[in-house]
């Protein structure tokens, strides 16, 4: 990770902090009026706000909310957020009821979960443009190397590109030797005999491998060795269709196809 | 007479085992394939090998091998594909810096020729003269450039035809006579790295072509495939572990060389290269090469090129 990268991520987090004491404050008042009220005294209820802040903060970091090739606009991504805030709110209601041994207003702790999921998905969707501006600037921009000019590699090209992902394509390396010089921009760079050089002279981050499926463990095995990432698009392997997984069974991990299911199928 | 053995190809479809050396210095069975040529070369031809400068120091190392064999490095000033400077070009190239004027022995280094050199040196007779091979198999012909011939003469030569009148294909062996090697110069500044075309041009011009026909082995080592393939058609079906390897309590079937200070143990073998040095452990390995170096333990693999000092382990 970049220092410009680490001191974004550090900017996120401190922007979390922040929102998550705003969702306090506004839950406090919204019940309460905006005043201080002595029934419900706003010290006891500020103290305890600062000590479940950090350990919700702590829940976003398992959530892997920080992440930056995380799909923000995703129905996924909205879940962890929703599922940190009701972490959120059971940590304070225990860290309250345990400190203070009293309890207090329930339609408070809904205003406060509806709150925190708000304004942390808020906080999230101006982190990501703040990103996508910075990519543009080379900020948190993860260097890709693809491996292979077909229609799958040249797709994955086009849409990394257009979304201003920070999975940002530099080269191509062309697998059969192809007239083409370059794809939505980014230079074709030779074939794979130009591979560890292109490598070096692109500071690349991560191979994604889009062709040629016989090279997989000579490259794979070259990323590990030079501490790279390696991502492969499931249709290498002749995933066409259907959904994929990694599934552990007795440990041992496997590619798991299945048909499209309905939500509550896919908990069971 | 002049022999070159053109080396100057990068061979990328042969990656990653092609990453540091040129393909004519690629092992096959047991010695480098270029080897292969230079020994049915009779000593007192000297040869030049045409190569590019990024293999200058492999080929000058391999050179060593043939102390009574007067072989000279010719380095092409070409440091990548794009710029190369194609087979016939790099032909023109010596031709006109040696200022050859005697008849040229020609060969493609990438190239096992099987047939005796003799016999092809009585078929020469101040025409030029090329190898060719019967593929009997009109679809594997059409990779190739086609030869057509009557009474031991060329009448009709076809460039990788989508329709070969003929099974018999050029392979990479010519021999020019001195008369004709203007032709080659001047049809280099057309199509430089057109070989085959050179005879289409002599035919054009109404030069006489022969053709020394032949069903010896050979092989053109342009493939993954068709490198495995003629390691494993010239083994026999028989293993070679040479003096310096160890094998311990393994199988090895259909063909599997393993060379000088490779160590194998618990495995099984199928028509696998196992280049020096390496060591391999509890391994099924069907049709594959493994360069230099390399760790391998716990794999099953087929149809692979594993690259040079590659560690790959799966843990059980």
């Amino acid at each position: 990770m970049t220092p410009a990268l680490l001191r974004l991520k550090v900017a996120r987090i401190l922007l979390d902090a922040f929102l998550i004491l705003a969702a306090f404050l506004l839950a406090y008042f919204l019940r309460v009026g905006f005043i201080f009220s002595t029934n419900f005294p706003f010290q006891s209820y500020a103290i305890i706000a600062l000590f479940t802040t950090p350990l919700t903060l702590i829940f976003m970091f398992f959530a892997r909310a920080y992440k930056i090739n995380q799909p923000v606009l995703s129905l996924r991504y909205f879940q962890r957020i929703a599922f940190v805030a009701i972490e959120h709110v059971a940590t304070f209601m225990v860290l309250y009821y345990f400190t203070f041994k009293i309890f207090f207003s329930r339609l408070m702790l809904i205003y406060l979960y509806a709150l925190t999921t708000a304004f942390l998905y808020l906080g999230a969707l101006i982190f990501r443009k703040i990103l996508q501006s910075m990519n543009q600037r080379g900020i948190g921009v993860i260097r890709i190397l693809i491996i292979g000019t077909n229609r799958p590699a040249q797709e994955l090209v086009r849409l990394l590109i257009e979304t201003k992902s920070c999975l940002r394509p530099v080269a191509i390396l062309d697998v059969f030797g192809g007239a083409d010089k370059e794809f939505h921009g980014v230079p074709v760079v030779g074939k794979l005999d130009k591979f560890e050089q292109t490598v070096q002279d692109f500071h690349i981050d991560q191979i994604l491998q889009a062709d040629h499926l016989e090279q997989s463990l000579n490259l794979i095995n070259y990323a590990l060795q030079h501490n790279l990432n390696y991502l492969m698009p499931p249709e290498l392997l002749g995933v066409f269709q259907g959904h994929q997984i990694i599934e552990e069974w007795e440990g041992a991990p496997f590619l798991k196809i299945h048909s499209k299911k309905k939500w509550w199928q896919k908990i069971w | 007479m002049y022999c070159i053995i053109l080396a100057g190809g990068f061979a990328t479809r042969l990656w990653p085992l092609t990453e540091n050396k040129a393909k004519p210095l690629l092992t096959l069975v047991d010695r480098p394939l270029i080897s292969h040529i230079v020994q049915s070369i009779p000593p007192e031809i000297p040869i030049v090998v045409s190569t590019n400068a990024v293999f200058r120091n492999a080929f000058s190392e391999w050179r060593k091998g043939f102390p009574n064999h007067p072989i000279e490095i010719f380095i092409e000033d070409s440091f990548s594909n794009e710029s190369k400077k194609g087979a016939l070009g790099a032909t023109a190239m010596v031709i006109e810096r040696k200022q050859l004027k005697e008849d040229l022995l020609l060969f493609a280094g990438d190239n096992y020729f099987g047939f005796s050199m003799p016999a092809f040196f009585q078929s020469f007779s101040k025409n030029p003269l090329l190898a060719a091979y019967d593929i009997k198999d009109v679809n594997k012909a059409k990779r190739f450039g086609v030869v057509v011939t009557r009474d031991g003469r060329v009448t009709e030569f076809q460039e990788k035809p989508a329709q070969p009148k003929s099974t018999l294909v050029s392979t990479g062996c010519y021999l020019f006579p001195a008369k004709n090697l203007q032709d080659i110069i001047i049809y280099s500044c057309e199509k430089n790295d057109d070989l085959g075309g050179v005879f289409e041009y002599l035919l054009r011009k109404g030069e006489t072509i022969n053709a020394f026909s032949f069903s010896d082995p050979w092989y053109d080592i342009g493939s993954f495939d068709a490198y495995l393939t003629a390691h494993c058609e010239l083994l026999h079906g028989e293993n070679k572990v040479a003096p310096q390897a160890i094998v311990q309590r393994s199988d090895l079937k259909g063909g599997v060389s393993i060379a000088d200070g490779a160590h194998v143990e618990r495995c099984t073998l199928e028509n696998v290269m196992i280049l020096s040095g390496s060591i391999v452990e509890n391994c099924v390995i069907r049709n594959s090469i493994i360069d230099k170096h390399c760790h391998l333990k716990n794999l099953d693999i087929s149809h692979k090129m594993i690259r040079q000092g590659s560690a790959i382990e799966k843990n059980l």
